[in-house]
């Protein structure tokens, strides 16, 4: 216990080389943790984005229609599987859809599109479509026949709220059905999901197709009682795989890691980065221990020899340098992810990145930065400071036991 | 003066551990810049080969086909519009292609691709086509008739993928609006990197491309390529096409035509920055430690050479000279270690695995974490770890030529 | 009763027809006479289309037969390179069959909004059957005279729920002979988005009727498509609706 108390004084017997070590290792701390956490927040908000506004957590496909998207490949006893839906506890919302592949035309020009036929509340459950308007208003009015699309698309067909657009979409045998509707709506998610996604009500769609709900249901999207992150996914998406294909032989029950594999990869290359970044930064913080601890044993060496030659034995010795050590770096560890912390909640409100990335929404990245603490992060960096300072010590402390009493003396 | 420096160096090896431990910071703050800097540009640098090696430096075609890349704002190939790019200095190779938009058919079922007509020559010096051949075979000659298709435009073709053999119905409109409709023998597949790419491109010969496309209308063009040898000229190369060409004709430089490309490598750059300076700043730090520490240390050592007659300029010059000496061997070696570890992995690039693959291959890069390595870098981190490891020890210095004698020895 | 057969090939264009005026006639009536009486059996006719663009221009002539709304055939007579490829329309399919290389392809969905033959129209253009009745809401306006006509101007506005881009169409017909003279399609900002002018009216046997019709997408300067109408024949004994089939296709000759 006493060696505690001897090093912890130690360390601060020289002032100003412990403060100098300490600045330093708040700035690499701090900054770990703050630019880790905007980094992060940059990534997961792009993966985040994709996942709530258009892919979800699970989606159900009849297998054909994901090679071809034919709205003849529809999911059977659709009313068997939306009641198996509803009543299975994992799964919070889902939405079904009709999935086809249209041509959207104005007065100006013609642009090929993925129309989807949903129900309004269903959707606005599951997807972000709602809160994605920019202009007009969600699907919910009745009267007119209303049609939602991107502000990429709305610019490429140069049309406007309330503009008419005629929307013709493939049948089940091939030709195509021809509908008005009223622009009513223009969202802005990503440029290329703005480009290419138009949204009408499922009972105009089928007005449209000819058809009914129960033989065109060609998606139901899903979100779990889980977070798209959390493990459990799979699970559930594998006991949705087994239970549902008594119903429909060919249905396939993908999660969103399987339906983009690059997002997740970019979901695991942001926690990744982190990483490397704060280990760049530890490494040159804890040189900077090594070195400072170094010095200091290399100053005290008439010190250390003379509490050896009165009888503290090597062992101490060693302990006490490796506290020493270990003090400053939790000392500077703790300030550094105190001020990350601090630095972290007062940019909660985002930082705005449009002046120097003004392209970065066209490849689906948020312009506005909601930096976020992870907790796993934290501890991983206090754990990792901790370690660096053993591995820092080390050295010296091998140095510090090695003076023999009188070579010290002697100097 | 010359004793000066002479006393800077040989106090600078006296004590050999204590200056180490000064230099050490030096080297590493080298280090892990440049091994930074070369994690960052060696990705950055492979997308902009690769974009490059795509469309050229600068992309000469019809004014507005950049926005809109139809069939129809296509330019005839004079001689006299290759004469004239060529006036510019620098002009490495102007390379042709003619690309459209046309169907696919294979009677069992039909798809629509983007079908490059290319020299292939050229095309394969630049972007490796013959290497992405999968099965069948690479054009020998401008003369080739056949078509290169993509893997899995190939798969939804249902395109047999070991034989490759079959023809397939080309359909659609060409240049002018003539209709296009023809077979042509299958004579490849090619896995292209990109995901996208693999599944709506395709290949024929650019000769090929202008008889299919363009049967009235010789020598028909989308874009023109131009590869200059010194990239430094780009600006001038371009200044100068756009100033004799007319107004009918757009010169793009390849950042403007891969704007996505452009905000990318500002957006990296931004965080090299910000990263780097926090290098710099620890680092600087254990830096400013050190050398206040060996100068604390030497404090007897300063006030007595001061006492025995040595002006308090001298004394700071000779510190200072120190500084400069350890700053000076301490980034030599720092290079030096560099160059070898940054030298090794230049060579032989990390293989990524499969995640980091894939986000690699939709950028249409390699699947290796490649190492940048050119002398300019090394020159600019070395200038600027010097002059921060020699601006730090000025206060230290300036502290120490201050002792004196009364507050040293009482 | 004379039909023009151009109402089937370019199904966007106006419908005419010789009649006699009545007074008291309703905007609905007016287009109804046109539209009603090109519902002929047959028709066999013979045109040269011409694509103009601010560089170049480039001219085809072809050959038509149709047998009611839903049935026609195009034949390419010219160019050479084009000549013998075949379009059939058979109710809201495309087909082209390509002698070359002895293909027929239904032309996909994907392709629709795409140009026929690099004209002014759309493939969707070709095959979708406007019914004008039936889509707007129609007025007269003032009488006005167009090219010599004393015409009818009557005014179109879409109904909230037809599958029509136009807002508004504004068209002029002749009172005497019952033929379209003008058209202008209109957007919704109240802007003329494209034009059609008959023009060189003429007898084709005992029809009155417009030798040539320009469209004129006006967004796009020196952009027009030119149809002159040739020749033209109706109600002939030897078209039946077998003649318009996939097979037939293949063997038809000019």
């Amino acid at each position: 216990m006493i060696i505690v108390k001897v090093a912890w004084r130690n360390i601060w017997r020289n002032k100003t080389r412990s403060i100098l070590i300490l600045v330093s290792l708040v700035i690499g701390v701090s900054f770990s943790v703050f630019f880790e956490g905007m980094m992060r927040a940059l990534m997961l908000q792009r993966v985040t984005k994709s996942i709530e506004n258009d892919i979800s957590h699970i989606q159900i496909h009849n297998k054909n229609f994901l090679e071809e998207d034919d709205i003849s490949y529809s999911i059977e006893n659709i009313n068997t599987i939306e009641f198996f839906l509803e009543n299975s506890p994992d799964i919070s919302t889902y939405s079904s859809r009709i999935k086809i592949s249209g041509i959207i035309s104005s007065t100006d020009s013609s642009s090929g599109v993925v129309a989807y036929g949903i129900d309004a509340k269903q959707e606005s459950q599951l997807t972000g479509i709602k809160n994605m308007l920019i202009l007009g208003n969600y699907l919910d009015n009745q009267g007119v026949i209303p049609i939602l699309v991107g502000k990429k698309l709305s610019e490429n067909l140069n049309v406007k709220l309330n503009s008419r657009v005629v929307l013709g979409v493939v049948k089940a045998d091939g030709s195509v059905a021809y509908g008005a509707f009223k622009v009513y709506g223009i969202f802005n998610n990503q440029e290329l999901f703005d480009a290419t996604h138009v949204f009408i009500k499922q009972s105009d769609m089928l007005d449209l197709l000819e058809t009914t709900r129960e033989e065109s249901i060609s998606e139901i999207a899903l979100k779990t009682n889980t977070s798209y992150s959390n493990e459990n996914i799979q699970i559930i998406q594998q006991k949705l795989q087994d239970e549902l294909s008594s119903y429909d032989s060919d249905i396939i029950v993908r999660s969103w890691d399987v339906i983009s594999p690059l997002l997740k990869t970019n979901f695991d290359f942001s926690n990744l980065m982190g990483i490397i970044f704060a280990w760049v930064i530890l490494i040159g913080v804890i040189f900077g221990i090594l070195n400072t601890m170094m010095i200091s044993v290399m100053e005290r060496t008439k010190e250390i020899g003379m509490l050896m030659s009165i009888g503290m034995t090597s062992l101490n010795v060693f302990k006490m340098i490796m506290l020493e050590s270990i003090f400053l770096s939790l000392t500077g560890g703790l300030i550094g992810i105190v001020i990350g912390w601090i630095l972290i909640i007062i940019s909660a409100n985002g930082i705005n990145l449009e002046p120097i990335a003004s392209g970065m929404t066209a490849v689906g990245y948020d312009y506005i930065i909601y930096p976020e603490l992870s907790f796993n992060f934290l501890i991983n960096i206090a754990f990792t400071v901790i370690v660096m300072a053993i591995l820092a010590a080390i050295l010296p402390a091998k140095r510090a036991i090695n003076f023999s009493p009188a070579e010290a003396m002697r100097l | 003066m010359n004793s000066i420096v002479l006393i800077a160096w040989r106090n600078l090896w006296r004590n050999k551990r204590r200056s180490w431990t000064t230099m050490a910071s030096v080297i590493l703050a080298v280090i892990l810049a440049l091994i930074y800097y070369s994690l960052k540009q060696g990705p950055i640098n492979l997308l902009i080969d690769n974009t490059i090696n795509r469309i050229g430096h600068i992309t000469v075609a019809k004014s507005g086909y950049h926005d809109n890349q139809s069939i129809n704002s296509s330019i005839p190939v004079s001689k006299e519009l290759l004469d004239t790019i060529y006036t510019e200095n620098s002009i490495e190779n102007i390379v042709t292609k003619l690309q459209n938009y046309l169907l696919l058919s294979t009677g069992e079922r039909t798809k629509i691709s983007f079908i490059n007509g290319v020299n292939p020559t050229d095309e394969d010096n630049q972007t490796v086509l013959s290497e992405k051949v999968i099965c069948g075979a690479y054009f020998t000659s401008e003369s080739d008739i056949g078509i290169l298709i993509a893997e899995d435009l190939a798969q939804y073709l249902r395109i047999d993928r070991v034989s490759c053999e079959g023809e397939v119905v080309l359909y659609g409109s060409g240049y002018q609006g003539i209709s296009v409709a023809l077979t042509l023998p299958i004579r490849g597949i090619v896995k292209m990197p990109s995901p996208e790419e693999n599944k709506i491109s395709s290949y024929i010969t650019l000769t090929n491309a202008q008889e299919i496309f363009s049967p009235y209308v010789p020598n028909l063009a989308s874009t023109l390529s131009v590869y200059i040898e010194d990239d430094s000229q780009i600006d001038i190369v371009q200044r100068g096409i756009i100033a004799q060409l007319s107004d009918q004709y757009e010169a793009l430089k390849w950042n403007q035509v891969n704007e996505e490309l452009e905000q990318q490598i500002l957006a990296e750059q931004v965080a090299y920055i910000v990263i780097v300076s926090i290098i710099y700043l620890i680092v600087g730090l254990g830096m400013f430690g050190s050398v206040l520490m060996n100068i604390l240390e030497r404090r007897k050592e300063i006030v007595i050479m001061h006492s025995l007659g040595m002006s308090r300029s001298n004394i700071f010059a000779s510190l200072m000279a120190e500084s400069i000496f350890s700053g000076l061997v301490g980034v030599s070696i720092g290079m030096f270690i560099s160059f070898i570890f940054l030298g090794y992995f230049y060579l032989n690039p990390i293989p990524l695995s499969d995640g980091l693959a894939l986000v690699m291959e939709s950028y249409n890069l390699e699947p290796f974490l490649f190492f940048e390595l050119n002398p300019y870098m090394f020159i600019k981190e070395a200038l600027t770890v010097f002059s921060i490891s020699v601006v730090i020890s000025i206060y230290p210095i300036w502290y120490a030529s201050k002792f004196n004698y009364s507050n040293t020895f009482h | 009763m004379k039909k023009i057969v151009l109402s089937y090939i370019f199904s966007f264009l106006f419908i005419s027809a010789n009649g006699i005026a009545s007074e008291d006639i309703t905007p609905i009536e007016v287009l109804n006479r046109s539209y009603d009486n090109q519902l002929g059996k047959n028709s066999i006719s013979e045109l040269k289309m011409t694509i103009v663009r601010p560089q170049w221009q480039r001219e085809l002539t072809l050959k038509s037969w149709s047998y009611g709304r839903d049935y026609y055939l195009i034949y390419i007579l010219s160019p050479a390179r084009d000549k013998g490829q075949v379009f059939l329309k058979r109710e809201n399919n495309l087909w082209n069959w390509i002698p070359n290389i002895n293909r027929s392809i239904k032309i996909p969905s994907s392709m629709m909004s795409g140009s026929w033959m690099g004209s002014d129209f759309s493939n969707n253009d070709l095959v979708r059957e406007r019914t004008y009745v039936n889509d707007y809401n129609s007025k007269f306006l003032d009488d006005e005279t167009k090219q010599g006509f004393d015409s009818y101007k009557i005014e179109l506005i879409a109904k909230e729920t037809a599958p029509v881009i136009w807002s508004k169409i504004e068209v002029w017909v002749d009172k005497e002979h019952f033929n379209v003279v003008q058209a202008d399609f209109f957007n919704e900002d109240n802007e003329v988005i494209s034009r059609q002018e008959m023009s060189d009216f003429k007898y084709f046997s005992d029809s009155f009727l417009p030798g040539i019709v320009t469209i004129t997408p006006l967004k796009d300067e020196g952009h027009s498509t030119v149809i002159e109408t040739i020749n033209i024949e109706f109600d002939l004994d030897d078209i039946d609706e077998e003649m318009f089939s996939i097979q037939r296709m293949k063997n038809i000759r000019p």
